[in-house]
């Protein structure tokens, strides 16, 4: 860290759970969209059930770390301000509507 | 859509946003699903590995019997990478002095600031978010020439660009509102089981399920 400075340390931890998650995205399929495309079109609920393996996995993860006190939770930018239910619900139905809009043409199409 | 997403966050927007969504700091307790069982006694870590545990096994129920091995493992790589933002990050916060703040990965503002910092790198510095963009293409581009799966795509017609422009600066602004897209809110706010990932991720879900059903099937109403 001495040699690379702090900024540049995390954009390098950034960069390699970054390339992890490409390489999920391509090599394991892992996709939001797809994953309630298959479930609602394809009667294949796999992809939801490895969307759910990594929320476990993120949340064991993560208490694991909240419990050995390795991170604080109160530093977590998610559970410091209070929460505004009716801006999380507009704001995920305009998210999860605007990520099916841009279904690339073969998605729709396969389904013709 | 990092675009829209800074448009909302701190661009023209921001006012009427604030104005319509005030931001409030919640100096008392965390937002924590954990933290609210935790009140009964039951220290707040617990609550937050049983319930992983619960997930995750009901995720592994969904295989039927199909072969699921590799969603599994995936699955698992995701959970770590987004676990290891909190650690990397935390672990720089703390031995360093220059105050970086905690994060993992999410992928609305971060979009935003790759392309703020493309524009002003030399009097910039370079961040986890920069970091963590350039990684998911590099990444990403690395699994489709592995799988001899790399191509070039365009938009089929002018429809088909408009619809695609249209639906990313709406995940820009509904992320920004929702404090997070499918993987921010979705899976790093679900690590730390703030109240807030399982509404949003029901949110997402149902204006995903409507957005396809125009797509696919439209909404002709049946003879």
């Amino acid at each position: 860290m001495e040699v690379l400075g702090e900024a540049n340390t995390i954009a390098l931890i950034g960069l390699l759970g970054g390339i992890a998650l490409g390489l999920a995205a391509r090599l394991g399929r892992f996709c939001t969209l797809g994953a309630i495309e298959d479930y609602l079109y394809g009667a294949d609920p796999r992809r939801m059930g490895m969307w759910g393996v990594s929320v476990g996995v993120a949340i064991i993860g993560t208490q694991v770390l909240l419990g050995t006190a390795f991170v604080e939770g109160s530093d977590v930018a998610y559970l410091s301000r209070a929460w505004n239910p009716l801006s999380t619900v507009i704001g995920g139905l305009l998210f999860g509507y605007g990520m099916a809009l841009t279904a690339t043409a073969a998605t729709v199409r396969s389904h013709d | 859509m990092g675009l829209s997403a800074y448009f909302v966050m701190s661009g023209p927007l921001a006012h009427l946003r604030v104005m319509l969504f005030p931001v409030v700091p919640s100096s008392e307790t965390s937002q924590g699903l954990a933290q609210l069982l935790g009140d009964f006694g039951v220290a707040p870590w617990v609550v937050g590995i049983v319930a992983g545990a619960i997930i995750v096994l009901a995720s592994l129920r969904t295989a039927r019997g199909k072969p699921f091995q590799s969603y599994a493992l995936w699955g698992a790589l995701v959970g770590l990478a987004i676990t290891s933002g909190w650690v990397g990050t935390h672990w720089v916060a703390t031995v360093g002095f220059d105050g970086e703040t905690i994060r993992t990965h999410t992928f609305a503002a971060p979009v935003g600031d790759t392309i703020f910092y493309s524009m002003t790198a030399s009097g910039n510095t370079v961040s986890f978010s920069v970091g963590s963009v350039v990684g998911v293409i590099i990444g990403a581009a690395f699994g489709s020439m592995f799988k001899k799966q790399f191509r070039w795509e365009a938009c089929e017609d002018p429809r088909e660009l408009k619809r695609q422009i249209f639906g990313a600066a709406l995940m820009g602004v509904g992320a920004i509102l929702a404090v997070g897209c499918s993987v921010g809110q979705g899976i790093a706010a679900f690590s730390v089981l703030a109240y807030s990932a399982p509404v949003t991720l029901i949110a997402i879900f149902c204006g995903a399920a409507f957005g396809l059903r125009q797509l696919i099937t439209g909404f002709k109403v049946a003879p």
